[in-house]
């Protein structure tokens, strides 16, 4: 109890769930706004479209430690490719996005939509691809515009798998711990600290396993709740 | 002669050496050492000492990866087959997991690991919390201990009390009984600079902290950065460039001691101010981002030619000095770090210590020390260092003169080896804790989220709440 105690009032504790939540709200849109729009236009089956789908699944398959090691190279302020990247656009003077708490998050949850986005794309797609064509056709005859398929066909007939992805990948969010790890390690002083990351860096770190445990129930508790609601909300399956 | 070099090496340890008595200290350690010992091998020749007596058992070791200590153990894998009968597996992971593993290893009922390698910052909480076996018996017995082993005599004396011998009953550094043996690797922290820059620019290697800045000021210029240092959300910045300011500058990290419940920092006073300080000015002259720059951003600026002065771990930045990875290996020297008007440069004990867990059966235990007794020869801690330059644990080592000639760095770390201080919150299983919170706090003050005294008053104030949690401060 006395743990528990504890946690409640320590601040760390709190902006790690500010940060958590940051992370998994920003995150999570952003990856089921560009992975059904991915999942959507690489469904036009166009030239070329098998490689650049394998291309871009490329960041899932890869360790979220070794990502956060790769885009820490990346974003190296003397020598990063990304920085060089962004200064043939014309951008001449960028933050240094690692040390800089106004960016931290920010990068971090960029770096998050580039591994992730994809993850949601496979399912998306799988489940566009496997839609009956014959209402889009009638729906073509009948003069529908692409836009109105798109919002009154396509979207609510691949919903249930857009559910199923947010719903892994939000809980997949809520946990992360090792993006944070390879990238940041919770700074700026506790710019990026996530509540896994707090939890891990409490038991693993500072050997206060009995902190670190009382940490991970409120964890379990908070998900279960959170996404139970989630779900009560958003229907899988519609009526109709 | 053991006896001279020990009593020698105990007062340098408490007053600090000079190069010449350091070079005397290993020059007479590695008589002894070399007197005798090229290799086991050789040894198993002697009258009691059977290094096959526990030929047909397998000897698991446990080590941390990232800091190439166990490239050595893996090329001696058919050597140690060969001479010991034993064969050897070798696990190594990195720092975080490593840490993890240790705890729930020796907290099983019958360890999975023969041998464990530990870092100097874990030992109070490992050894002070009576997980491992009290190895005096090992080292006395004859049969069961080369004669050419040469402890405690090859080894420097601090690092003896630091990663060796533990006064368990009263969870103090140092005492009588042994528990580890100093390995894979031990190490300080001094000064790499520009040879050429420096001399290019007329200025002499700094000696104090504000001829440091002065120095990094002036050969800030031409693409060149004046330093550059460990500045980011890590451990490391207190451990090696705060701490070797503070510890130089005269200051004194605790008073009280735990036990009596009044162990106090003190990192809202001057001292501790100043060398937060001495760090932003840094900063403003170390290469763009540096408050994100651990070892490998730091080490490669400095390797790339970008970088003019920088503190480092000497086992870490050593491969500065290697032609492979290094653009500036033959323009680089090597010097103590900094002092002040009237300390030395006064840096941090590192380093490591090897053990066998008390949970093992007696065989397991015979068998593991009689690896482990190889890798911390005399003849093993060369081999490692002249092939992955990696801080010898012994005197002969620092002081041979063929590695000195390869690797001119090697006696200046010897040297700081000798004079090298412990971390002062070492002795509590809440050091990491500490001088984690302490990081963060001096970290936002370096990227200029707050001053250099709103970082050392948040610092004291959370040591404060963390050392009265723990019990230590009433």
């Amino acid at each position: 109890m006395g743990n528990y105690k504890e946690i409640l009032s320590d601040k760390v504790f709190w902006s790690s769930i500010l940060v958590t939540g940051v992370m998994v709200g920003v995150a999570l849109i952003v990856e089921v706004v560009a992975g059904v729009s991915l999942a959507i236009f690489f469904g036009q089956k166009l030239r070329g479209s098998k490689f650049v789908r394998a291309i871009l699944i490329t960041p899932m398959i890869l360790n979220p430690v070794v990502v956060g090691l790769m885009w820490r190279a990346l974003l190296n302020p003397q020598w990063g490719l990304f920085n060089w990247f962004i200064g043939v656009f014309g951008v001449d003077n960028p933050p240094i996005w690692l040390s800089d708490p106004k960016w931290t998050l920010w990068t971090l949850i960029f770096v998050d939509v580039w591994q992730w986005t994809p993850f949601i794309f496979v399912v998306v797609f799988a489940r566009y691809q496997a839609l009956p064509m014959d209402v889009f056709e009638s729906a073509r005859v009948d003069g529908a515009s692409p836009l109105k398929i798109i919002r009154y066909i396509t979207l609510p007939l691949v919903s249930s798998a857009v559910v199923f992805a947010a719903i892994f990948r939000g809980i997949d969010s809520f946990r992360t711990f090792d993006l944070v790890y390879g990238l940041t390690f919770g700074g700026p002083g506790r710019s990026t600290t996530t509540l896994s990351f707090y939890s891990f860096e409490n038991g693993f770190v500072y050997y206060r396993y009995g902190f670190a445990s009382a940490l991970s129930y409120i964890m379990v508790i908070m998900a279960t709740i959170g996404f139970s609601v989630l779900l009560k909300w958003i229907p899988v399956r519609r009526s109709h | 002669m053991k006896d001279k070099v020990r009593a020698h090496a105990t007062d340098s340890s408490d007053n600090g050496v000079n190069r010449r008595d350091f070079l005397k200290v290993g020059a007479a350690a590695a008589a002894v050492a070399g007197a005798s010992s090229v290799g086991m091998a050789e040894s198993a020749s002697a009258a009691a000492y059977n290094p096959k007596k526990f030929a047909g058992t397998t000897v698991k070791i446990l080590l941390v990866d990232g800091e190439r200590d166990q490239e050595g153990i893996k090329d001696k894998i058919s050597y140690i087959q060969k001479t010991h009968g034993i064969k050897v597996e070798v696990t190594a992971l990195a720092l975080g997991a490593q840490l993890e593993k240790i705890q729930s290893v020796l907290r099983a009922s019958t360890s999975e690991y023969d041998i464990i390698d530990n870092l100097g910052f874990t030992v109070s909480g490992v050894v002070g919390g009576g997980l491992f076996t009290k190895l005096n018996d090992y080292i006395a017995n004859k049969e069961l201990t080369a004669p050419t082993y040469n402890y405690p005599a090859d080894f420097p004396a601090g690092q003896l009390d630091y990663t060796s011998r533990y006064d368990v009953a009263n969870n103090k550094f140092g005492g009588k009984d042994v528990y580890l043996i100093p390995g894979m690797h031990s190490g300080s922290v001094i000064m790499f600079y520009r040879k050429d820059l420096l001399s290019a620019a007329g200025i002499p290697v700094p000696k104090s902290w504000d001829d440091y800045i002065d120095a990094a000021r002036k050969l800030n210029t031409g693409g060149v950065s004046g330093t550059t240092m460990i500045a980011a959300n890590d451990v490391s910045l207190i451990l090696v460039d705060w701490y070797a300011r503070f510890a130089s500058m005269g200051g004194k990290l605790m008073s009280g001691t735990p036990g009596a419940k009044n162990y106090k920092p003190n990192l809202n006073g001057a001292t501790a101010v100043r060398a937060v300080q001495h760090m932003i000015d840094c900063a403003e002259v170390s290469p763009k981002g540096v408050g994100s720059f651990g070892f490998t951003e730091s080490v490669d600026a400095f390797s790339r030619g970008d970088v003019a002065l920088m503190l480092c771990w000497s086992t870490i930045a050593g491969s500065a000095f290697n032609p492979a990875t290094s653009k500036v290996a033959s323009k680089i020297g090597a010097v103590q770090i900094p002092g002040d008007a009237n300390t030395t440069g006064r840096p941090i004990r590192g380093g490591w210590g090897l053990g066998i867990p008390k949970n093992l059966p007696k065989k397991r235990k015979d068998a593991a020390w009689m690896v482990m007794q190889y890798i911390t020869s005399a003849s093993f801690d060369k081999y490692q260092m002249d092939n992955y330059q990696t801080d010898p644990n012994r005197r002969s080592t620092y002081a041979d003169a063929a590695l000195n000639k390869k690797f001119p760095y090697l006696k200046v770390a010897g040297q700081a080896m000798e004079n090298a201080k412990m971390l002062d919150v070492a002795l509590i299983p809440e050091c990491f804790e500490l001088v984690g919170e302490a990081a963060r706090e001096f970290n936002l003050a370096i990227i200029g989220s707050q001053t250099a005294k709103q970082a050392c008053a948040n610092a004291q104030a959370s040591w404060e709440k963390i050392l009265k949690r723990a019990g230590h401060l009433a």
